[in-house]
């Protein structure tokens, strides 16, 4: 009790609240970016708070992470671009709903979904972190794969109304992402002798050139089309939903934090399966699986919940033994060991102000991130004006800069032009791109961890059934698989009949 | 007639830091070299890994603490890309001049025999090293062996049972698995994970029977009662855990550490070299380093330009000889 | 439609063989993997053929079911707009593909020419050269516009956020 009371001090300073405010300022600006990823955002800031004090340079990073995983579904929702690849999930029914009008809702949702989700998480990190944590190191190798092969499953959702074409994306993701280093003998494949390919394609250049190059394409093709009439998608003027909207949405909101923070304690999984994860479940549980992907708050709410849940599982690891779950988590330990805090067990007793700080900087700089984000729904939805003639050159040089910021390298530029033709031309044949995007997310790890586990097991096949964890994931990844398969079956069976009799 | 040289620069160093004053160089120290005027532009030290990590870590506390000594400025550029050879390709290219640096790790050596690269070890020139993490192995708590003998009994008890978890395969603690495994007599399996943090876990998480990892990524676990290191690979006895049994005690002779250090481009005017290696020692010194350092859990360990040549021809040898 | 999905196939066969036979020459478990998904992208293709041969019309067909299961009403004006969205793009086709053809040249002459001469000084030209390419004449709009766009992303990104932009020639400008 005495570490909260001097946490509640620490936070409820001016100094530390107008911090927070600028971290969560900045953290949705490079959310909202293409190519500014959390990571980046992160990396950015962390030598400034070198020379503060240890909670509030943690304080600061702990804001910017959770408010750029909000900022990514900002133009994810209003440009079909996601501003990180968080948000790849969020574009699915965010930028149908902003074709239909309904931008100013979707936005509203999103960032009510984004907070309740990281405080839902924030809760459970402050609450149970120590016993989340022993359960996390259940998971070894086979774990993994079978998290990975469950987390790729979800493309049979993703495809749409060709399934061959989804899957297609889908395997063809796999086979990008094996360009690069082998992940286990650390030798190179399909790198043509380029060092610039050794480290493998990208994802961040990768998914700009997906989503922002190719919108970019789109807008600068509709606007030619449509010069006379210059066609400005409206925005009608509701921002929140009705209580009775909300209340039906509460228990998918729900269900997909406690997804994300479950997956954000895994280490290696990192946040980006986990919206796809959750769009997923929401699609099961749902009574209109149908309707998503044209649209739907459900479809909006279910990442958004789920990627800022991830924000306080991934600390879980990351404060209780010492192990970053992602690349931003990885970024924060060093934040913590400059000033001399080792995360593990002995960081609660000796820092506990800085932790328990942190847990409640967490909760107030997502519901800050919420009142800006609704508080600027009419100032985001402005760019909705801009036409498109002049809104796909800015998005394109965005998009270049972006690429090469990252890893101030120039060659991934290429790569976003590249990926940026192959999602155009994708767009024009209806193939799906956001299973690519999953899919070079998910391959390596679950390549690496499969062979991984093969090394372990002596290349018996059977230690994937016979671990139950690893067990009961592959059977939830092939329900998942075939669930619109079936589903679509029994749908055509009944119209069929329907109509017969 | 050369230690005369040093000496001057030395002083040279010396009295700039002392004067704090910004134009480096020209204080009488020996003449006729192109190292006269150096250093005539900031000094750019190239991270080859992604911003944030603990590479750029090092490179940054370094700089922060060597800009006085050196007389210009110090800046750090992350060059990321290809596991690091994007920014190793570039400064082997760079102009030998000394204002164009790379923060070096074992991947200097990896890379070249990995991937093809452009460049080897042996196109940069070795200024300094400034961090040293010796690599222990790591067991589970609740595993049926509690130190190194037991645990190579067991191995024997189960061959092929057995797996060891490292930082990954183009790391040094994968080559010196296999020497263990090798000298130990036994058969088991090493396994490359994708960085050391993976690797602990799973051995933290019952996975893996034993990881090898360095004191900074493992302690966490270590404090939670996970894991407990059984052995040192080192001749001396660890100073963070001084009741581990060294390897060379046990009769293997095997070191291994994870290194940083600062290189030049191949070509660099010995003076030059010299004068950088002076300028980070003077920064190395400084006791607010040295904490910072230990905070991060990396060990600061200064070797100069031979000793550390001599770091990354081992390296090389090692790898050469095993892969 | 099916002709495009059969040449979609095509070219993922070609492009799965590519990676099948490449991987020869890695080592064996190096090789399984992408040999095992350069097979399921064959299996898939040959699929989609397939699949498009039985049901040729697959995806509008789905399309009008689901517009079956909306109300009446709003099914008949849609389609209505379909149907007129379609003609339109058929019609405008030939304008449509340039400008997006003229686009991807242009970019890659930018990104050609970025690396030498820098992000600074091309920019403005890559943006007032597009937009007048993709028909906007509005010559004063352009030139503000152009300008602007390269120094607010110079100040935020350089400046403000510390990230490197390409800087060619005026490499120490900064």
């Amino acid at each position: 009790m005495d570490m909260w009371l001097t946490a509640v001090g620490t936070v409820f300073s001016m100094s530390t609240l107008l911090l927070i405010l600028a971290g969560t300022i900045f953290g949705i600006i490079m959310g909202c970016l293409p190519g500014m990823s959390s990571t980046m955002a992160v990396s950015i800031i962390i030598p400034f708070t070198f020379t503060m004090d240890p909670a509030t340079g943690i304080i600061l990073l702990a804001a910017i992470y959770c408010s750029s995983v909000y900022g990514g579904s900002i133009s994810a929702i209003l440009l079909n671009t996601p501003g990180t690849p968080a948000g790849a999930a969020t574009v699915l029914d965010g930028y149908k709903m902003t074709q239909k009008g309904e931008s100013g809702k979707a936005l509203g949702i999103s960032a009510i979904a984004s907070a309740i989700g990281g405080i839902i998480s924030a809760i459970i990190l402050s609450t149970t972190a120590p016993f989340l944590a022993e359960q996390a190191l259940r998971f070894g190798a086979p774990e993994y794969f079978a998290v990975a092969i469950f987390g790729i499953s979800v493309i049979s959702s993703l495809s749409g109304v060709n399934p061959f074409k989804g899957l297609l994306a889908g395997t063809l993701g796999i086979l990008i992402a094996t360009v690069g280093m082998d992940p286990v003998n650390g030798y190179p494949r399909f790198t043509f002798s380029e060092p610039h390919l050794a480290g493998g394609i990208s994802l961040v250049p990768l998914l700009i050139g997906l989503f922002s190059v190719s919108q970019a394409f789109v807008l600068i093709k509709e606007s030619v089309n449509s010069k006379e009439e210059t066609k400005i998608l409206s925005v009608s003027g509701k921002i929140l939903p009705t209580g009775k909207e909300f209340t039906r949405l509460m228990p998918n909101i729900f269900r997909s934090s406690i997804i994300g923070t479950f997956i954000g304690i895994i280490p290696g999984i990192g946040g980006d399966p986990a919206a796809f994860m959750a769009y997923n479940e929401a699609m099961r549980w749902s009574k209109h699986p149908e309707k998503f992907g044209t649209g739907i708050m459900d479809g909006i709410v279910a990442p958004e919940a789920s990627n800022n849940a991830v924000t306080g599982g991934a600390m879980i690891p990351l404060l209780t033994l010492g192990i970053p779950g992602n690349t931003v988590t990885a970024i924060l330990i060093g934040g913590l060991l400059i000033h001399g805090l080792r995360p593990g067990p002995m960081l609660f007793q000796e820092n506990g102000d800085v932790v328990y700080s942190l847990f409640l900087s967490l909760i107030v700089s997502n519901l800050l991130f919420l009142i800006i984000g609704l508080a600027c729904t009419r100032y985001f939805t402005a760019i909705l004006k801009v036409p498109g003639i002049i809104l796909g050159p800015i998005i394109l040089i965005l998009s270049f800069v972006g690429s090469y910021a990252i890893h101030n390298n120039y060659f991934d530029i290429w790569i976003a032009l590249a990926f940026g033709l192959i999602g155009y031309l994708f767009r024009l044949i209806k193939v799906p791109v956001t299973p690519i995007v999953l899919a070079v997310i998910l391959g390596p790890l679950a390549e690496q961890s499969f062979r991984q586990a093969m090394l372990q097991s002596g290349d018996e096949v059977s230690i994937f059934f016979t671990r139950p964890i690893s067990a009961v994931f592959l059977v939830i990844a092939f329900i998942t698989f075939v669930t619109p398969f079936v589903r679509s079956y029994l749908g055509k069976k009944k119209e069929s009949s329907s109509i017969n009799g | 007639m050369k230690t005369f040289k040093s000496l001057a620069i030395l002083t040279a160093a010396a009295s700039i830091f002392l004067g704090g004053c910004g134009s480096g160089g020209s204080n009488g120290a020996a003449n006729e070299s192109a190292s006269e005027n150096f250093p005539e532009e900031p000094i750019k030290i190239i991270v080859p890994f992604a911003a944030g990590g603990s590479a750029t870590t090092t490179a940054r506390l370094l700089a922060e603490y060597s800009e006085e000594p050196m007389g210009e400025s110090i800046v750090i550029e992350n060059r990321e890309g290809g596991g690091g050879t994007i920014g190793q390709q570039y400064v082997s290219t760079a102009e030998p001049d000394g204002h164009t640096l790379l923060l070096a790790t074992t991947s200097i050596v990896t890379s070249p025999i990995f991937n093809e690269t452009a460049f080897t070890h042996e196109d940069f020139d070795p200024i300094l090293q400034v961090v040293s993490d010796v690599s222990y192995l790591y067991v589970n708590t609740d595993a049926p062996y509690d130190d190194i003998d037991s645990f190579i009994e067991y191995a024997k008890e189960n061959p092929g049972k057995v797996t060891i978890a490292t930082s990954g395969a183009q790391a040094s603690d994968t080559i010196a698995a296999k020497e263990f495994i090798e000298a130990a007599g036994i058969d088991a399996t090493v396994i490359p994970y994708d960085g050391a943090a993976p690797g602990v876990a799973s051995v933290a998480g019952g996975h893996d029977s034993a990881a090898m990892s360095s004191f900074g990524e493992s302690e966490g676990q270590v404090q939670a009662g996970k894991i407990k290191p059984i052995l040192v690979f080192s001749e001396n006895k660890s100073t963070k855990y001084p009741d581990v049994p060294t390897s060379y005690e046990k009769g293997y002779e095997i070191s291994d550490e994870s290194w940083r250090g600062v290189v030049a481009p191949a070509g660099t005017d010995p003076e030059i070299i010299k004068y950088l290696q002076d300028a980070f020692k003077a920064g190395f010194d400084n006791p607010e380093f040295k904490e910072k350092m230990e905070n991060q859990g990396m060990d600061p360990i200064y070797k100069d330009s031979k000793e550390f040549k001599q770091s990354i021809d081992n390296v090389y040898k090692r790898f050469s000889e095993n892969m | 439609m099916a002709k495009v999905n059969r040449l979609f196939s095509g070219v993922m066969i070609l492009l799965a063989l590519a990676f099948y036979l490449m991987s020869n020459a890695l080592s064996e478990d190096a090789a399984k993997w992408p040999q095992f998904f350069a097979i399921i992208l064959i299996i898939l293709s040959i699929g989609l053929i397939v699949d498009t041969f039985i049901k040729p019309n697959r995806e509008q067909v789905e399309k009008e079911e689901k517009e079956e299961k909306e109300e009446k009403e709003e099914k008949e004006e849609k389609e209505e707009k379909e149907e007129k969205e379609e003609k339109e793009e058929k019609e405008e086709k030939p304008a449509k593909d340039r400008s997006v053809l003229y686009t991807i040249i242009l970019t890659f002459v930018y990104l050609i020419l970025m690396d030498f001469i820098g992000f600074l000084i091309l920019t403005p030209i890559y943006v007032f050269v597009l937009l007048w390419v993709i028909n906007y004449r509005n010559t004063t709009r352009l030139v503000a516009l152009s300008i602007s766009a390269t120094i607010v992303i110079t100040v935020i990104f350089q400046f403000l956020l510390n990230v490197p932009i390409p800087q060619g020639i005026l490499d120490n400008l900064f």
